[in-house]
């Protein structure tokens, strides 16, 4: 999943209805940003790099079934993906690392 | 998954009218929440069911390829059919109801659930509970009740006069697939267009909406803060409402 989506939501500081960036720390939440009036909303950093370190432990854990699952399920699309996911991977870890360090 | 007297119930979950779009843009409900997206939560309550086994996820056409890799990814195994929906919830509606008609005409249907892709939250409570009034009453809607409200009349003032007992409508919503399928066609043919469900089956076959207790959990993700909202209720949940 990327870690940045643009998507209309409502803002409640501007009360209208507008394109919002929202970022992610792998699975979790971290911030939204109203592009009609620069309201932010973001996760206290400290609690996301605790949570953040939880939700890795748990995706290292269940990284073996999920890729399994998808090996029975999509063979070949599996082979075929997995080594630009590799290559893809340092650089989705550093992203999310910016966004922990708040440098994003 | 058929029932033992040999009919299931279908569940719609309505994903082609969520949000506005802008230039790239995506649709909020293929949002991430808590690692998968926010409409495979609220397909996910109805898969929890057994007796539902029919599920339809209404898209619109350009994120049809969208849906299908989140469905294969975050509910594999799981058949859902894709309907594109209309330029209004109604028609969306209606198209998901043409989808099952034959199914509906041939009783093999016996409630359709009608929920919205962007409440992520439903607690399989509130679909036993309107899944259980809609089959003895025909229809049924879960609310809340508006406790902080209060009336404005014309004139700016508060007024208690006509308030009642309002209540906060949410989503799923449960009826009885033949009376659904009828008003929606009926409504085709006189060219109404309602914005509500619930609406639509009292005026064109007037029964009777039973309402039973909403959740305050069950949000829809309107504001950006609604997603911090979600996040935080599925996490002290366990994943599990």
């Amino acid at each position: 999943m990327d870690h940045v989506h643009n998507v209309v939501l409502a803002c409640s500081h501007c009360h209208g209805e507008h394109l919002h960036e929202v970022t992610y720390a792998g699975r979790l939440l971290a911030s939204t940003v109203c592009s009609n009036c620069g309201h932010r909303i973001a996760k206290n950093l400290a609690g996301l790099r605790r949570a953040y370190l939880a939700d890795v432990e748990h995706r290292v854990r269940t990284k073996p079934r999920r890729m399994l699952r998808r090996v029975i399920r999509h063979p070949v699309a599996f082979a075929l993906d997995l080594p630009g996911a590799l290559l893809v991977k340092p650089a989705k870890m550093e992203a999310e690392l910016r966004v922990l360090y708040g440098r994003r | 998954m058929t029932r033992q007297d040999g009919t299931t119930h279908a569940g719609i979950v309505l994903a082609a009218g969520s949000g506005t779009r802008v230039g790239n843009s995506r649709n909020k409900v293929y949002l991430p929440l808590a690692g998968r997206r926010i409409v495979t939560w609220s397909l996910e309550v109805f898969r929890k069911l057994p007796g539902i086994g029919r599920l339809v996820l209404v898209v619109r056409d350009e994120d049809r390829e969208l849906a299908t890799e989140v469905l294969d990814r975050e509910l594999p195994g799981v058949p859902v059919d894709l309907v594109t929906g209309g330029e209004t919830r109604h028609e969306s509606e209606y198209r998901a109801l043409l989808h099952l008609a034959d199914e509906i005409r041939g009783g093999e249907i016996d409630v359709v659930l009608v929920h919205d892709a962007a409440r992520p939250l439903a607690p399989v409570k509130i679909v036993e509970e309107v899944l259980g009034a809609a089959m003895r009453t025909g229809s049924a809607i879960p609310a809340l009740p508006l406790e902080d409200a209060v009336g404005v009349d014309e004139a700016g003032r508060m007024s208690h006069a006509g308030r009642g007992d309002m209540v906060r409508v949410q989503t799923p919503q449960a009826f009885r697939s033949g009376p659904l399928l009828a008003a929606y066609q009926a409504a085709a043919a006189d060219g109404f267009t309602g914005t509500d469900t619930a609406a639509c089956v009292e005026r064109y076959e007037g029964v009777p909406v039973q309402v039973v207790s909403g959740d305050p959990r069950n949000i829809k993700v309107t504001y950006a803060d609604d997603l911090f909202t979600a996040e935080l209720i599925l996490a002290t949940s366990g994943y599990e409402l």
